[in-house]
C-alpha cells in the first residue's frame, strides 16, 4: 500500500506525538504547514489522504482543491467554521474531537447556573468595594425548587442535566432531534416548543452546534417569553443567541441576568454593554479548557483520522449525509487510544 | 428557529403485514399502530396474502411496510427501496431476527424497529434474574412451599454490593441495566466493540477489551445484544471456562447468542453457579430441557419486554416511524445505518411533535 499523506494545517512546530502514536500501524507521511495564502494551502492538500485542521482552513477553495481526501478532522468540538456543504459535496468525512471537552463545557454551564443563583460574582465584587449589605444581591431563590430548561440534548446537554440532577430541580429539555426514549432515561420532561421552555424555566441553558438552523435561535421572542426573574446561560457559540436582543432584554429587565462564555464577536470589545452589567457573569470562551482537553483534543482528532484511514466509519463523524456519496465502510470498533510517548 | 408548515401532507400508504403464518391481526393493535399514519392523512392497508410473490405485488403501491414479527425474504428487498415505491419496513419490537439487514441496505431499503420500547421492562427482568440468582430464590421458594424451613444448602450467597456485573452489549438496554445495577452498588464492567470509550465513561461503566476479561472478572454476566451472524453463539464453552465457578449467567436477549448445550454442560459440571434465562435456542423450550430441572436456574418465557405501557409505546412508535420513512426522513430507530451509502439522502429524524408541526398538524 502506498504511503498515506496526512496534512496538518496550522501547527508547523507541533511534534504531532498523538497523531503519530494513533497512526503507528499505518504507513503515513505527515506534512505540517502554516500556509500564508489559500493558494499555498490548496497546493499542499491537493494529494492529501487526510487533512487535520487547526485554524481557518476549512473553506470551499481548499476543500475543493483536494483530490483524494477521505477525511477532514478539526481538533475542536465545534465545526461551525467549516464549510460543511462543500465537504459534503466533495464526499469527504468530517470529524471533530467529539466529547473531548464535554465534561469541561458542562461544568462551565453548571458553574454559571450556581454562580448566578448564589450571586457569587456580584457578592465578591461588592465585598471588594467594602460593601457588606446583601440587599442588592437578593432575591436568592432555593435552586432545588426552581426549573432548569436545557436547550440541546447532545453529549454536553446530557452532562449538564446529569450533573444538575443532584439538585433535583424540575428539568425541561428541548431538542427536536433526540429520541424521546433517550430523554426519558434522564427522568426529565421533554417540551416540544422552545418558547414554552422559555416561559417555564428559571434557568435557560443552551448547548447546540452553531449552524443555519440554530443561528440566533434565542432572540427577542425567546427573551420576551422568559420570566423576568430568569437567567440565560450560553456556553456553546455566541451567535446561537442574538446579542443585540440579549443586551436590550437585559437593559429593559426582561430577564434578570446571564452567564456567557461566548459572544458574537470574540475577543469581546471592552466597551460591550454586557461587560458593564452587574448581573452578567462572563468568561473568555474557555468553557472547553482544561489540562486534559488540551491533549485529549489531539488524541481524539488523531483517532478519527486513523479510523478513517483504516477503512472505517469513524465514531466522531459529523456529516452522516456524506454516506450517500461514498462507499460503505466498516463500523468502527473502538480501540484503546495509543500511549503517546513522553506526554500525558 | 421557526417551525415550517409545508401545507397538506402527501397521502401516505402503509402496508400492514401481520405475524407470520396467517391472519393474526388484533384489531386493537393495528388501530394503535395506524394512528400516526392516519394523523398524517395516510391510510393503512392490510396484506391479505401469504406468499413472497403476493407480498412483492402488494408493496408496489405503498410507501412503507409495517410488520409484526413477519420474516421478510431478501428477494422482496429487490422490489423496494431504490427499486420501488416502498422505501422501508418498520418492525414491531427490538430484534429483527430473520431480516437480512445488509441485503436491505444494498437495495436502499430503510429498516426501523421500535427501539427502546421495552428498555425498562427488559432491564428490570435482567435485574430480577440477577437477584433471583444471587438470593437463590428458585430454591428457597420451592423449599418453603414444600414445608421446608431449613436454610441448609443456600450458602454461599453473594453480597451484590461491591460485586462485579459484566454487561455484554451497551445499547439502550445494557445502559439501563448499568444504571440500575449501579443503584445496587454493583461495580459495572462492559464489553461492546461498537460503543465509544467516552460513552462508556459517561455511563460510568468500566470498558474491558475482551469477552475473556469480562468473564474472568464478573460475578454476574448479562447479555444485551441483537442476534445476528456476529453474535450467534458468541457465548460458548470457552467463556464458561473463563467464568468464576461462583458466577451467574443472565440472558434476556436471544437464545441463539448462547450455546445452550455448552451452558447445560457448564452447569452440570459446576463451571458456573447458575443462570437466569428469558430466552432459549428453541422456543417454546421443551419440558425435557435439562435447564428446567435445575434449581439454580431461573426461567421465564421470553416476555421480558412486556408491559402494557411498553406494548403501547411500541405500537405508537411503529406508526410514527412509518410516517418518518414515508415522508422522506430517517427513522429514529434505524437498524441498518449502512443503507446511507446506498439510499439517497433523507431529512433528519425528528420527534413526532416536530413532524406534526412541520406537517401543519396539531
Amino acid at each position: 500500500m502506498a504511503k498515506l499523506k496526512v496534512v496538518v494545517l496550522g501547527a508547523e512546530n507541533d511534534p504531532l506525538s498523538y497523531e503519530r502514536a494513533e497512526m503507528k500501524d499505518l504507513d503515513i507521511t505527515f506534512v505540517q504547514a502554516k500556509p500564508k495564502s489559500d493558494g499555498e494551502a490548496m497546493e499542499i492538500v491537493r494529494d492529501a489522504d487526510a487533512v487535520m485542521l487547526r485554524g481557518d482552513w476549512g473553506r470551499e477553495p481548499i476543500i475543493n482543491a483536494t483530490s483524494k481526501c477521505q477525511v477532514m478532522a478539526v481538533y475542536s468540538h465545534g465545526f461551525n467554521h467549516i464549510d460543511v456543504d462543500a465537504i459534503n459535496e466533495k464526499g469527504i468525512i468530517l470529524t471533530n474531537s467529539t466529547g473531548m471537552c464535554a465534561e469541561e463545557v458542562s461544568n462551565q454551564a453548571v458553574t454559571f447556573i450556581l454562580a448566578l443563583n448564589r450571586q457569587v460574582v456580584q457578592s465578591t465584587n461588592n465585598m471588594r468595594k467594602g460593601v457588606w449589605d446583601r440587599q442588592n444581591l437578593l432575591p436568592i431563590e432555593p435552586l432545588d425548587e426552581q426549573v432548569l430548561g436545557q436547550v440541546g440534548f447532545g453529549n454536553i446537554g446530557r452532562q449538564v442535566v446529569r450533573k444538575m440532577s443532584g439538585w433535583r430541580m424540575k428539568t425541561l429539555v428541548y431538542d427536536p432531534y433526540i429520541p424521546p426514549w433517550i430523554i426519558k432515561e434522564y427522568g426529565v420532561e421533554q417540551v416540544f416548543d422552545l418558547n414554552e421552555l422559555c416561559r417555564r424555566a428559571d434557568y435557560v441553558s443552551v448547548v447546540v452546534p452553531l449552524n443555519d438552523e440554530t443561528f440566533h435561535m434565542i432572540g427577542e421572542e425567546q427573551f420576551k417569553n422568559m420570566k423576568r426573574s430568569a437567567y440565560f446561560v450560553n456556553v456553546c457559540r455566541g451567535s446561537v443567541h442574538d446579542e443585540k436582543a440579549l443586551i436590550k432584554a437585559l437593559q429593559t429587565k426582561l430577564i434578570r441576568g446571564a452567564g456567557l462564555d461566548v459572544f458574537e464577536k470574540e475577543p469581546v470589545d471592552p466597551k460591550n454593554p454586557l461587560l458593564q452589567m452587574e448581573n452578567v457573569i462572563t468568561a473568555p470562551h474557555l468553557a472547553g479548557a482544561s489540562t486534559r482537553s488540551a491533549w485529549l483534543s489531539r488524541q481524539r482528532a488523531a483517532q478519527q483520522v486513523a479510523s478513517v484511514l483504516r477503512g472505517e466509519w469513524p465514531m466522531g463523524a459529523q456529516n452522516p449525509i456524506v454516506a450517500s456519496k461514498i462507499e460503505g465502510r466498516q463500523r468502527s470498533k473502538g480501540r484503546a487510544p495509543a500511549a503517546a510517548p513522553g506526554l500525558k | 428557529m421557526t417551525q415550517k408548515k409545508t401545507g397538506t401532507p402527501r397521502k401516505i400508504r402503509a402496508l400492514y403485514i401481520g405475524a407470520k403464518g396467517g391472519d393474526t391481526f388484533d384489531p386493537s393493535q393495528i388501530e394503535q399502530q395506524s394512528r400516526a399514519v392516519k394523523a398524517a392523512g395516510g391510510e393503512v392497508v392490510r396484506f391479505g396474502g401469504s406468499s413472497t410473490g403476493e407480498l412483492i405485488e402488494a408493496l408496489k403501491d405503498v410507501d412503507v411496510a409495517m410488520s409484526q414479527g413477519h420474516k421478510v425474504d431478501s428477494a422482496v428487498f429487490e422490489h423496494m427501496g431504490n427499486h420501488g415505491r416502498c422505501k422501508g419496513l418498520v418492525s414491531f419490537g427490538h430484534g429483527f431476527d430473520g431480516i437480512d439487514t445488509a441485503a436491505a441496505a444494498r437495495n436502499g431499503v430503510v429498516l426501523a424497529n421500535t427501539a427502546s420500547f421495552g428498555t425498562e421492562e427488559v432491564s428490570n427482568q435482567a435485574m430480577m434474574h440477577l437477584l433471583i440468582c444471587a438470593r437463590k430464590f428458585v430454591k428457597q421458594d420451592k423449599m418453603v412451599r414444600q414445608g421446608v424451613w431449613d436454610r441448609k444448602g443456600l450458602a454461599p450467597m453473594g453480597h451484590v454490593s461491591g460485586q462485579t456485573l459484566g454487561i455484554i452489549g451497551l445499547g439502550d438496554i445494557g445502559r439501563a441495566v448499568a444504571r440500575k445495577a449501579q443503584a445496587f452498588r454493583l461495580h459495572v464492567i462492559g464489553y461492546d466493540p461498537y460503543i465509544a470509550s467516552w460513552d462508556f465513561k459517561e455511563y460510568a461503566v468500566e470498558q474491558v477489551a475482551t469477552l475473556e476479561d469480562l468473564c474472568r472478572r464478573s460475578d454476574y454476566v448479562t447479555l444485551h445484544v441483537y442476534l445476528n451472524e456476529e453474535t450467534r453463539h458468541m457465548f460458548s464453552s470457552k467463556h464458561f471456562d473463563h467464568m468464576k465457578p461462583t458466577a451467574y449467567l443472565i440472558n434476556c436477549s436471544r437464545g441463539g447468542v448462547v450455546d445452550e448445550k455448552a451452558l447445560i454442560e457448564a452447569l452440570q459440571k459446576k463451571k458456573i453457579a447458575g443462570a437466569g434465562l428469558d430466552v432459549f435456542e428453541q422456543e417454546p423450550t421443551p419440558a425435557t430441557n435439562p435447564l428446567l430441572k435445575m434449581d439454580n436456574v431461573s426461567v421465564t418465557n421470553h416476555y421480558a419486554s412486556y408491559s402494557e405501557v411498553a406494548w403501547e409505546r411500541a405500537q405508537t412508535q411503529m406508526g410514527e416511524e412509518a410516517v418518518r420513512i414515508a415522508m422522506g426522513h430517517w427513522p429514529m430507530s434505524l437498524i441498518n445505518p449502512e443503507v446511507k451509502h446506498y439510499a439517497p439522502p433523507r431529512k433528519a429524524a425528528k420527534t413526532w411533535e416536530a413532524m406534526k408541526a412541520d406537517m401543519g398538524l396539531r
